[in-house]
């Protein structure tokens, strides 16, 4: 090599090997791949947990606003999120455990994250439709009750 | 409604791989063999790229990023270059990304009240002391820009031609020419003057 910083450079190179490592085998790479999946899986899924929980505080309160009950579909939505409230709960549950999983291409993040916009579009549409009973002309409850007696 | 049914099967997935055909698992067992084996070189390009001073933990991570990468996008390997090749391109993106990590989390300590600004001169976890007569040189190469690094470790430490270079990093030889002359009079500039730069 030419030049003195050059020179410097190739006998810090000879000084400085890195340092041991154990050898890398596919089992490390399944390992690595696994935990790398369950991190970003765990972070997906709070985020969902996140999101539907806010979604269930925002429907309350829209459910209060209102003079009526909340529609049979409102409730359906409701029911149906608590459903995936719990099914992510328990996937949290499922990625923490030891798997024999293998390598495999992640598509897990973009398919929440695609679910998630389906189920707020889904359940706000049935949300802004008007409740049977008011549609229909029957009595609705009066609204100077608390919301709890009101849904009894 | 969303299909629950469907969210759910995926998510079955996650800790329940699907059974492959056994000839597509034999090639994969294969590759993966065939990545293992780069490991160590790749270990050695990353330990000279991230300027001799990563711990043993920061060069397995980047290395195992690198190969998982390769892993992920194997389909994305048309055969036009070597698979070294390409695996090299991999790992260089991988150290890319990991000094600007630490360069962002270097900054972050030293916003924070009681961080340590910088911890150049600190030598890898294990390392031996090194020789004085390189400290100078250890520490001119770590302030350089990762870009000047890059192509003064392909060239003169990896003896790489330009032309390969240029390959390795989508330039063209002309830019890496221009880039090698600027990294070696920075590197110089840096020797001459070790606190012009801090």
């Amino acid at each position: 090599m030419n030049g003195p910083e050059l020179q410097l450079l190739e006998a810090l190179d000879r000084a400085s090997p890195p340092p041991p490592a154990a050898p890398i085998t596919p089992e490390t790479l399944a390992r690595r791949a696994r935990n790398v999946r369950r991190r970003r899986v765990a972070a997906v899924a709070a985020v969902l947990l996140a999101a539907t929980g806010s979604w269930f505080a925002t429907a309350a309160a829209a459910s209060d606003a209102r003079a009526d009950e909340p529609s049979p579909v409102a409730r359906q939505v409701a029911a149906e999120l608590q459903t995936l409230h719990r099914r992510v709960d328990a996937l949290l549950a499922r990625v923490s455990a030891p798997t024999t999983e293998t390598l495999r291409p992640p598509r897990d993040r973009a398919w929440l994250r695609y679910e998630l916009a389906r189920a707020r579009a889904d359940a706000l549409v049935a949300l802004d439709r008007p409740a049977p009973a008011a549609a229909s002309g029957e009595r609705a409850v009066p609204t100077d009750q608390p919301t709890e007696e009101r849904i009894r | 409604m969303p299909d629950l049914a469907t969210f759910w099967n995926d998510a079955r997935e996650l800790d329940e791989p699907r059974p492959r055909p056994s000839t597509a698992a034999s090639g994969e067992a294969d590759f993966h063999r065939t990545l293992c084996a780069e490991a160590p070189r790749l270990r050695r390009l990353v330990h000279r790229l991230l300027g001799f001073t990563a711990s043993a933990g920061d060069l397995d991570d980047v290395v195992q990023d690198a190969l998982l990468a390769a892993c992920r996008h194997r389909d994305g390997f048309r055969g036009e270059a070597r698979l070294s090749t390409w695996l090299t391109r991999i790992a260089l993106r991988k150290a890319h990304d990991f000094a600007r990590r630490e360069r962002l989390r270097r900054r972050l300590f030293a916003w924070l009240p009681g961080g340590r600004a910088e911890h150049l001169a600190d030598p890898p976890a294990g390392a031996e002391g090194p020789d004085e007569r390189l400290l100078p040189a250890r520490l001119a190469l770590q302030q350089l820009d990762h870009k000047d690094r890059e192509v003064l470790v392909l060239r003169y430490l990896e003896d790489r031609p330009i032309v390969a270079i240029a390959e390795l990093l989508g330039c063209t030889r002309a830019a890496i020419d221009a880039r090698l002359s600027r990294a070696r009079q920075r590197l110089r500039a840096r020797l001459d003057d070790p606190g012009a730069a801090t």
